[in-house]
């Protein structure tokens, strides 16, 4: 079940960057505890996943702090700028789970990045409730 | 609004026209603006005319400020504003708006100031994103040419006039103009005592730049953007600690430690660039790039040259050797991870840690590397972060190799090669590692290396052969497991290994073959969980919150004092994770040595999935545990420390057993029966010449045929083998020789058996009952349907296995229910016989016999049934009839024997002949004594009886034989040689056709001869018209009491006015004298009634009376006075 869920948000996404994007991107779709569930990406660094890791401790300060789920760009590391997207409270069978989404980029599109978090957040939310 | 400043011109001016009474004209008009008086006298009009004085002043620059400086503005859009057209150059729009942010900060209004050149900043960053877009400009490429100098922001002058001079000749390049721009920006931030917005812009400037330069496409050296950067994080980093103390600055580290992480990054890029960070140092391409950096950077400027710590000069120092470079790097590297770990991003900490763990193996200093990557790799552990656990244990294995750790290193190199993130080639070097290492001759043999098996192999699934995990001892269990192997390569494996622990459970009925056998699961494969392996387990198992409201009121009003959430299990969400289970260290697997092992040698496991099978021979009966599994590479052994979930199975001992049973729900005496005997061998070998001994019961028959065969199963009902069975039969014992069997085998055979029907008990005096017979057995059947006659045949059998007897019951049901009655016609005496068939089986029955056994030659019984076969079919009856002659004087009783041959009606031809089934019964007092005989006549002149009318009935009692052997009795008077016996009469109708009138019963002394005959009148009346049975005439015997002497009592008077019960028991109409009377007998009997002596009534039998009036209706018409004609038709 979970990996069907799996698959079709990973479609959709994709689908939805390659539509959007055309730059080079790491994009990361963090659970609750801090682990990864979806990522994909579309370039030739290693150590992208090492930078989203490490802009965890930013989102984690910054969710207190900001009311707004979009949380722009969180940090800039070795050229990448570090969005991220806290759903910060998805209620599924009462137990609150937050999930982040974060996008490393390498053009500061704050508009365009904030539009993207929304349609995935979107998606991520359709596919969850419907399948 | 601007402020009026420190521009005192027109106070001094004041001043100096003191005396005077001065006119301010404006224009030619002269127009009188404002009207000044002496200021030296002190009058309160001096006053006034100096403050309105000051006041329009004020308001006058002001308004001249505000229109000027409007017009300023709306000249600078429309400057702005024509950015479109060919030929606009920004550097000349950044002068004009740069003036106004003069303006702005020479009235201190910093705010404003910033803002000129935050928008100047906003359309330059724009222009380069539409750059980057293809919408190009042509004065942008002014800002592409390549770079040349890379000497970092100069942030310590308010105003770097000389980058200022170059953007306005058109000359600065993008680093120019960029860090013009920013110093200028971070002189307002200053003056605005936000130090800490400086550093936040500074990393994004530095981010963007070089994203800029990116996306410009300006030709950079290499290293040279790194020397920038580096540069300005320093100089933006001492900038601010120079205006703010030392506790600011550590309260704010989190503001600063992005520039300090980025230039330690940067330093670090220099360094691998420099070749700094090489084993060997630096080369002469290394040395000719360091200088170009070098060169690049210029001389070092004026206002830094006195500082001993100045951004140039580290940067220059940490060049100029490896020493040096390694110092200055290793010093920012520390800072900012304690940095990073004070401020609790631990995860960023971890990852400078990763890069100085990287630059330690570099400089061929792996202990110092270790702590890193393994700090590293538990936090992406703990997050379960895939590829970064990748990456980092690859440098980890590395690490280890040149440490030595052998075990780590395996353990490192195995859970690599079972890594889908690497390539293949990868994992397989990985893996041959591990195969190198274990195929190398140990130092100490026997020495064990051991890891666990998770990342070699995993344990799928396990299955059991036979699958209920339950073997007897001495069977042989397989257990088959899947093991998937995560290596790339296929791996020879000497040896698989499984530790079992053994337990034993005695006298627990759950440990007993039987319960084994039955209870335990079917399918006999076990499941295994997979792993998941990249998850965070130590988070996953924490609670959910549990939040609970919480309101607090004052005790006084009621009111709400304090509210909130309480969670209520902080405790639990908030401890302390353990740090102490480090994923990597090998986890302490111990190595169980037991004495019971499953072993399954020489396996080559190739990748994905293998199936491996062990065999064991079942010794010791009890529980086995499987409780590790080890796989063993030359001295590498790979081991799973528990098998979860837990997986036995159970040895049992089981002695010998012998059931008998019959096979179907019950045995019938006299047929033959199939019974089933199955011999249970447990631990015991049937050999050759082993019987069993069957003491013959007395009346049950084991029947030999010579076709039996007897079949031989294993336990798990598989059949091995059939053999024919030898029974050979004596008097005393049957002997049935049991084919060869193995140990925990089940000999099952069929055996006919036949219980030869015994003599029933006689049937008594109270079967014989005349004419209601039939309808009582009627009436009886349904009761007695279920309830066949049993008979318990006890056997006894001597096992080979035992020296007891085992001895056996089998209930064999009697199908037949017999009953017999006496039938009468005056004095001619028939007998009835019936035979009820109780069972589900039909029968055919042949050859019934009736004899007399005690051989009185007199008596003759004429069989009057024709048939000699006769099918009995379930539940149903067959009757029987003879007649009795006799030529003297019959005998007062009868002893008789019924016989009746038997047999299913379905078998075929039986290969022995059965025994008849037998009855025997005794008939008394059948001989015919009186005759009764009843007549109703109609009142005299009358043809018919008439209703209402009465009637007159005439009772004849005629004694029909002399004095006989049965008439000696109490009631037996002699007087002059006559004999005569006292009878009781009694008329009684009791469907209520017929009222009696007066006197209905009477005593009577009977003469005791031949053709004696008692008439008596009585009168009736009959109540309804039609055709009416006549009333009973009932004849008792009266035997008076034994004493004489008492009081002979009116039979009449007792009867009607008491309760004297008659034995009536031919009367089975269910009225309520018979309802007073059934089965009163001994009431009736009685001698003592209410203390007086009471003569008896004693029913005489059925046989001796005969009622030859039984049966004869009257005509009674209606009377002709009835209004209502009622008619009874019988």
């Amino acid at each position: 079940m979970l990996t069907t869920r799996k698959c079709t948000i990973l479609h959709l996404i994709r689908s939805h960057i390659l539509k959007n994007t055309s730059r080079s991107f790491y994009f990361v779709i963090v659970g609750h505890y801090d682990n990864t569930v979806i990522k994909m990406k579309k370039n030739n660094h290693d150590l992208d996943e090492f930078t989203a890791h490490a802009a965890l401790d930013l989102i984690d300060e910054n969710i207190w702090l900001l009311n707004n789920m979009y949380l722009k760009t969180m940090d800039k590391f070795n050229g990448w700028f570090v969005s991220a997207f806290n759903t910060s409270a998805m209620y599924y069978a009462l137990i609150m789970l937050h999930m982040n989404f974060i996008i490393l980029h390498d053009i500061k599109q704050e508009d365009g990045i904030k539009h993207f978090f929304t349609d995935v957040y979107d998606l991520h939310i359709k596919v969850w409730y419907f399948l | 609004m601007p402020r009026l400043g420190g521009r005192n011109v027109l106070m001094k001016r004041g001043e100096r026209e003191k005396e005077k009474v001065s006119r301010l004209e404006l224009g030619s008009r002269g127009i009188k603006c404002v009207v000044l008086s002496d200021p030296l006298k002190d009058s309160s009009r001096t006053q006034e005319s100096w403050n309105a004085f000051l006041t329009k002043l004020r308001t006058l620059l002001l308004m001249s400020f505000t229109k000027n400086l409007g017009k300023f503005e709306d000249d600078m859009r429309t400057l702005r504003e024509k950015r479109t057209e060919p030929g606009w150059s920004f550097c000349e729009y950044f002068m004009v708006q740069e003036e106004l942010a003069f303006v702005f900060e020479m009235l201190q209004q910093f705010e404003d100031a910033l803002v000129q050149y935050d928008e100047l900043d906003a359309l330059f960053s724009q222009y380069v994103v539409n750059f980057g877009a293809g919408d190009g400009a042509n004065w942008l490429t002014f800002f592409c040419q390549p770079v040349k100098s890379w000497n970092g922001l100069i942030l310590r002058k308010p105003i770097d006039m000389e980058k200022r001079e170059s953007i306005q000749r058109r000359e600065a390049t993008l680093l120019d103009l960029r860090s013009y721009l920013f110093s200028r920006q971070c002189t307002l931030l200053l003056f605005l005592q936000r130090p800490w917005e400086v550093a936040q812009r500074a990393l994004e400037l530095l981010h963007n730049c070089v994203q800029e330069l990116k996306l410009l496409e300006v030709s950079v050296p290499p290293g040279a953007l790194d020397c920038w950067v580096f540069l300005s994080c320093l100089e933006v980093l001492q900038r601010i600690e120079g205006c703010c103390d030392r506790t600011q600055i550590d309260s704010n580290i989190a503001h600063t430690v992005g520039l300090w992480s980025y230039a330690t990054e940067k330093l670090k890029s220099l360094g691998y660039l420099c070749g700094l960070v090489s084993e060997k140092g630096p080369n002469s391409e290394d040395l000719n790039r360091t200088v170009d950096l070098l060169a690049g950077l210029g001389a070092e400027r004026p206002e830094t040259a006195n500082t001993a710590q100045s951004p140039y000069k580290k940067l220059k120092e940490a060049l100029s050797s490896v020493e040096a470079f390694e110092k200055h790097y290793l010093d920012l590297s520390h800072a900012t991870i304690e940095m990073y770990t004070s401020i609790g991003r631990i995860r960023s900490a971890k990852f400078v840690g990763k890069d100085l763990a990287e630059f330690y193996m570099r400089k061929k200093a792996p202990q110092k590397a270790e702590i890193y990557l393994q700090g590293a790799l538990k936090n992406y552990l703990a997050e379960g972060w895939a590829l970064p656990i990748t990456h980092t244990r690859k440098q980890l294995a590395e690490c280890q190799k040149h440490l030595g750790q052998i075990e780590n290193y395996l353990q490192t190199s195995s859970l690599l090669a079972s890594d889908h993130h690497l390539t293949e080639e990868e994992r397989k070097h990985f893996c041959q590692e591990i195969l190198d290492f274990a195929s190398q001759p140990s130092d100490s043999p026997g020495h064990k290396i051991v890891l666990p098996m998770q990342s070699f192999a995993q344990l799928r699934d396990l299955h059991f052969d036979p699958s209920n995990a339950v073997v007897h001892v001495g069977g042989v269990l397989c257990i088959e497991i899947t093991m998937y192997s995560q290596m790339p390569v296929p791996v020879h494996v000497e040896q698989i290994v499984v530790n079992v622990h053994f337990s034993i459970e005695k006298n627990s009925y759950r440990k007993t073959a039987e319960w084994l056998t039955k209870h335990k699961m079917s399918n006999g494969i076990i499941n295994f969980p997979p792993e998941t392996a990249p998850f965070p387990v130590s988070q996953n198992s924490l609670p959910a919150l549990e939040l609970y409201e919480m309101f607090e009121r004052s005790p006084s009003d009621n009111s709400l004092n304090t509210t909130g959430i309480i969670c209520r299990n902080v405790h639990m969400l908030l401890r302390r994770q353990e740090s102490s289970s480090s994923l990597e260290m090998p986890s302490g697997v111990a190595l169980e040595e037991g004495a019971h092992v499953l072993r399954c040698s020489h396996v080559t496991l190739e990748p994905g999935a293998n199936q491996i099978t062990f065999r064991t021979q079942a010794k010791e009966p009890g529980t086995y545990t499987l409780r590790q599994l080890c796989a063993s590479v030359g001295s590498v052994w790979f081991v799973l420390p528990h098998i979860y979930p837990i997986v036995q199975y159970d040895v049992y001992s089981q002695e010998p057993q012998l059931h008998v049973e019959p096979l179907a729900d019950s045995l019938l005496a006299g047929i033959p029966q199939r019974v089933k005997f199955t011999v249970t061998t447990g631990h015991y070998t049937i050999k050759n010449g082993d019987s069993l001994q069957l003491s013959n019961a007395e009346a049950m028959l084991i029947l030999c045929q010579a076709e039996s065969r007897a079949m031989v199963y294993s336990n798990t009902r598989e059949q091995s083998s059939d053999a024919a069975l030898r029974i050979q039969s004596s008097d005393k014992v049957t002997s049935i020789s049991l084919p060869v069997a193995p140990a925990y085998h089940v000999i099952e055979f069929e055996l006919e058996v036949l219980s030869l029907p015994s003599a029933p008990a006689l049937g008594g005096e109270s079967d014989m009952l005349g004419m209601a017979e039939p309808h009582r057995k009627h009436k009886d059947k349904q009761k007695t349907g279920h309830c066949m006659v049993t008979t318990d045949h006890k056997v006894s059998i001597d096992c080979p296995w035992s020296i007891y007897s085992t001895v056996i019951a089998l209930t064999f049901s009697v199908p037949f229910r017999t009953t017999h009655a006496l039938l009468s016609s005056g004095t001619r005496k028939y007998v009835q016989v019936c035979v009820q068939n109780l069972s589900e089986l039909d029968f055919q029955l042949s050859d019934s016999y009736l004899v007399d056994t005690s051989d009185s030659t007199d008596l003759q019984l004429v069989p009057l049934n024709t048939q000699s076969q006769q099918p009995i079919y379930s539940k149903q009856s067959v009757f029987f009839v003879w007649e009795l002659k006799w030529t003297e004087e019959p005998p007062p009783s009868l002893h008789c024997r019924f016989s009746v041959g038997f047999s299913p009606a379905s078998e075929e031809q039986l290969s022995i002949s059965l025994k008849p089934y037998t009855y025997e019964f005794k008939v008394e007092n059948f001989f015919t004594l009186y005759n009764v005989k009843a007549e109703i006549f109609p009142p005299s002149g009358m043809e018919y009886c008439r209703t209402g009318s009465l009637c007159s009935l005439e009772v004849s009692i005629t004694r029909l034989s002399d004095l006989l052997e049965v008439d000696k009795d109490e009631a037996l008077t002699e007087s002059d040689e006559h004999f005569s016996t006292k009878l009781m009469y009694e008329v009684v109708d009791n469907s209520s056709n017929w009222a009696v009138c007066g006197k209905s019963c009477g005593v009577i002394s009977m003469p005791v001869a031949a053709r004696a005959t008692h008439r008596v009148h009585m009168e009736v009346m009959p109540l309804f018209a039609g055709y009416l049975p006549l009333p009973d005439v009932r004849l008792f015997k009266y035997l008076p009491h034994h004493s004489a002497h008492s009081s002979q009592l009116d039979a009449d008077s007792w009867i009607e006015n008491d309760s004297l019960s008659v034995d009536k028991h031919g009367d089975d109409q269910p009225d309520s004298s018979s309802l007073k009377s059934r089965g009163s007998v001994h009431s009736a009997c009685s001698s003592e009634h209410k203390g007086l002596p009471m003569p008896r009534l004693q029913a005489l039998p059925a046989g001796q009376v005969f009622n030859s009036s039984s049966g004869t209706q009257v005509l009674v018409i209606p009377s002709q006075d009835d209004h209502v004609l009622e008619v009874s038709v019988t």
